[in-house]
């Protein structure tokens, strides 16, 4: 330990302080992948907190929790609240919404009362009985009608992102022109 | 009939760079000193503001802040940091977009959204000595 700390005096505080980059856990639990590259020499962190110090080279380590939690402190505790999805439905080629989904709806703006700075990204959905370019028009339209309620109940509408993705996105993988209830919806995320 | 409704998506494509250029996320949480360099000018950060792409945030000892995009990522930074926007870019069709971030010192927490998740090089973050490939993760990075 004493020789590492003479080492750093002799190359000077500079060549010795190495940025840090730390992989969490995420989410489910599925960290992901992440690749730390310097001078075309990649490490790749895979596991969560497995950390990469960046000195000459980057070298992959472990790094305990408590310690990240202390050097990250300020950056964490400023982490804004994580988006909220919701999925609403509609009727078959309609930019109606099931009677069902009211509740979603009413959760759904529930919570945009409850955040500070609500901003929100509505995005409609066709299952594929009919074509692409009527598919885009209606998940559009079903877009909209939920921009259009969030609007009436006072929120400010340049706060909301309405678009359509058409048929590209079902929730349930069907052939061509079959009808699926599951994806005709729209998806709305409160940020 | 037919043919309005085959224009109207078409138009709509045409509509959406111009409509995300300045919208690309927004501040939810800042406390303490901090500004947004943008265009020669030095903005005070709000809580509510946009970011744009290219804008410079600087945090000084007592600041902290977190931004919200539009593809649901997050970035949250704290005292002492400087970060700039880079790039982003996002078409919330396909998903496809392009997000570049610098973090020239100090600590920022990364939650990765839609951009990485569509494709492995779209999201990174640089720092002065190395670049980070994001594939749908959470992530610390302090520069000293």
């Amino acid at each position: 330990m004493p020789l590492v700390i003479l080492a750093c005096l002799i190359v000077g505080v500079s060549g010795c302080a190495k940025d840090l980059v730390v992989l969490l856990p995420g989410e489910k639990d599925t960290p992901g992948e992440l690749t730390v590259t310097k001078d075309e020499r990649t490490v790749t962190l895979s596991e969560p907190y497995a950390a990469a110090r960046v000195g000459a080279t980057p070298r992959v380590s472990q790094i305990n929790e408590r310690k990240v939690g202390s050097k990250f402190a300020d950056a964490l505790a400023a982490q804004p609240e994580r988006p909220q999805h919701f999925v609403l439905y509609f009727h078959e080629g309609s930019a109606r919404l099931l009677e069902s989904s009211k509740p979603t709806l009413q959760e759904m703006y529930r919570e945009t009362r409850r955040r500070a700075v609500p901003d929100v990204q509505v995005t409609g959905h066709t299952d594929r009985e009919g074509s692409l370019a009527d598919n885009d028009v209606l998940s559009t339209q079903r877009a909209e009608q939920i921009l259009e309620f969030l609007v009436s109940q006072g929120m400010d509408r340049d706060m909301i992102i309405a678009v359509g993705r058409g048929e590209r996105e079902p929730l349930v993988a069907t052939a061509d022109g079959v009808e699926e209830s599951r994806n005709r919806r729209v998806e709305v995320t409160v940020r | 009939m037919k043919s309005t409704w085959i224009v109207f998506p078409l138009l709509s494509w045409l509509l959406l760079p111009a409509v995300f250029a300045d919208n690309i996320g927004r501040v939810k949480v800042v406390e303490g000193d901090a500004h947004v360099q943008r265009g020669g000018e030095q903005i005070a950060v709000q809580s509510g503001m946009r970011v744009q792409a290219s804008d410079r945030i600087v945090t000084q000892r007592s600041g902290r802040l977190g931004i919200t995009f539009i593809d649901n990522s997050i970035l949250s930074v704290g005292p002492n940091t400087t970060i700039d926007l880079d790039t982003f870019e996002f078409d919330p069709t396909t998903h496809d977009g392009a997000f570049h971030t610098r973090i020239e010192r100090g600590t920022l927490s990364v939650v990765s959204g839609q951009i990485a998740k569509k494709s492995d090089a779209a999201m990174t973050v640089s720092t002065p000595v190395s670049i980070l490939g994001v594939r749908g993760t959470e992530f610390l990075v302090k520069v000293r």
